[in-house]
């Protein structure tokens, strides 16, 4: 559906741009993955403030602009903030964040014209996004197993006929998500299992998978991140960190399982032990402080990153219609 | 999409999840929890896929205890298709292609 941004008026864009701004540059709005507001001082995300609600369908009404937008622009600064507890601050924690990140904030709402219709932003940026996951510069290149990589590149491929236009039949889709399935299950190497669950998301129309994307977007960053700061951790570490992930896909697959029908993980973990020790020793409070200053270490990396994703969406904001 | 996922609780479930023609896919979630949240999408973008063969509900954890008890809920996010209000199968997958593959197995 056609939106218009700011619903056409350029002193509401005006009006809306300076108050977001304000408190966007005061830290009075937190990039959350979700949106939330609260009409007293309390808690609020920097999608709330924008629209100054927290019911999905009111903050469309009201900016003209999707929420998946605005949520994979908040998706994108949350993953570069660093939350500290600090008892000082307001509500208990400090947020440190490279200015590159903290700019984005406004950059992208300013990006956007009165009576631009953003609607398909989103849309356009999964097929760039993807591609970058998938090309050489990509740190994790080397890890990515070449079936999954295959599935991926199918997915795209799907993706540019829809977007020229091209209305894809239900059992093409299917086909593609019954590859992918066996492509992420097929998957080997621990290191590139998160790419295998990035692509093991995407097989469904772009429009469809669109609202969905900057949830998968987050998990994604999440891991992937994490495996930035990987290469900064002791060997023992390093192993660890290993373990857990091959340890995390098999109580996937145990979860699956009749015997484990009604478990808890917990409960699958008491009778697996090797399993438990597994998932255990990269969670260790040690071994996530260690991992906390390996994140530090790698923030220079994470900003180029998401910076590089962040400037992708601007390009795609800045492109006028016509 | 949000208007197909209907928020269950104590005083309606017999009505909305016992008394449904249709299987019911049930939510378990909490406002607190995290990864709810990120599986919110998910569910959203399920409902209507699964619209004429699925109901798709939703149920806090916190404002209804005894349904939380009477599933035996042990952590959340935690999703359980019912059939007459007696649970089906309990659904493991998180990505939304998992969880139509596993959705289209038991529903055939």
């Amino acid at each position: 559906m056609p939106l218009r941004a700011f619903l056409g008026h350029l002193s509401f864009r005006t009006e809306t741009v300076a108050r977001v701004r304000e408190r966007w540059a005061a830290r009075q709005a937190i990039p959350l993955i979700y949106l939330k507001w609260s009409s007293d001082s309390g808690f609020a995300s920097l999608a709330g403030t924008i629209a100054e609600t927290q019911d999905p369908d009111v903050f469309v009404a009201r900016t003209g602009i999707p929420l998946e937008l605005a949520l994979l622009c908040e998706t994108l600064i949350n993953a570069g903030v660093a939350f500290v507890d600090d008892k000082t601050a307001p509500y208990g924690f400090a947020m440190q964040c490279d200015d590159a990140v903290w700019a984005f904030g406004t950059e992208w709402l300013e990006a956007i014209a009165a009576g631009d219709d953003v609607s398909d932003v989103v849309r356009r940026f999964l097929p760039r996004f993807v591609r970058h996951i998938l090309s050489d510069d990509f740190s994790l290149a080397d890890h990515v197993d070449a079936e999954v990589r295959a599935a991926a590149q199918q997915i795209l491929a799907i993706w540019t006929r829809e977007l020229e236009g091209e209305v894809i039949s239900r059992q093409e889709w299917r086909a593609a998500r019954a590859n992918v399935l066996w492509a992420s299950e097929a998957s080997v190497d621990p290191e590139g299992f998160l790419v295998a669950d990035l692509v093991e998301s995407l097989p469904w129309p772009l429009a469809g998978i669109a609202p969905e994307f900057p949830a998968i977007c987050q998990k994604f960053l999440h891991a992937y991140l994490q495996s930035l700061s990987a290469a900064f951790l002791p060997e023992q570490d390093q192993a660890d960190r290993i373990a857990w992930l091959v340890g995390a896909r098999h109580l996937r697959h145990l979860r699956g399982e009749a015997r484990f029908a009604d478990a808890s993980d917990e409960a699958i973990l008491d009778q697996v032990p090797e399993l438990k020790s597994a998932m255990l020793a990269f969670r260790q409070p040690d071994a996530e402080s260690r991992m906390g200053a390996a994140r530090h270490l790698t923030r220079p990396l994470a900003t180029r990153f998401l910076r590089e994703q962040m400037d992708s969406l601007l390009a795609l904001l800045r492109e006028r219609p016509g | 999409m949000r208007g197909i996922i209907m928020a269950v609780d104590e005083t309606n479930f017999e009505a909305e999840v016992v008394a449904s023609p249709l299987p019911v896919l049930i939510d378990f979630w909490a406002p607190w929890c995290g990864p709810c949240r990120a599986l919110l999408p998910t569910i959203e973008a399920l409902a209507p896929i699964y619209a004429e063969s699925l109901k798709v509900v939703t149920i806090n954890i916190d404002e209804n205890p005894a349904l939380k008890d009477r599933f035996n809920v042990q952590s959340i996010p935690q999703l359980y298709l019912t059939q007459e209000g007696e649970p089906m199968a309990r659904l493991t997958s998180r990505t939304r292609t998992q969880l139509a593959a596993e959705l289209d197995d038991i529903l055939v």
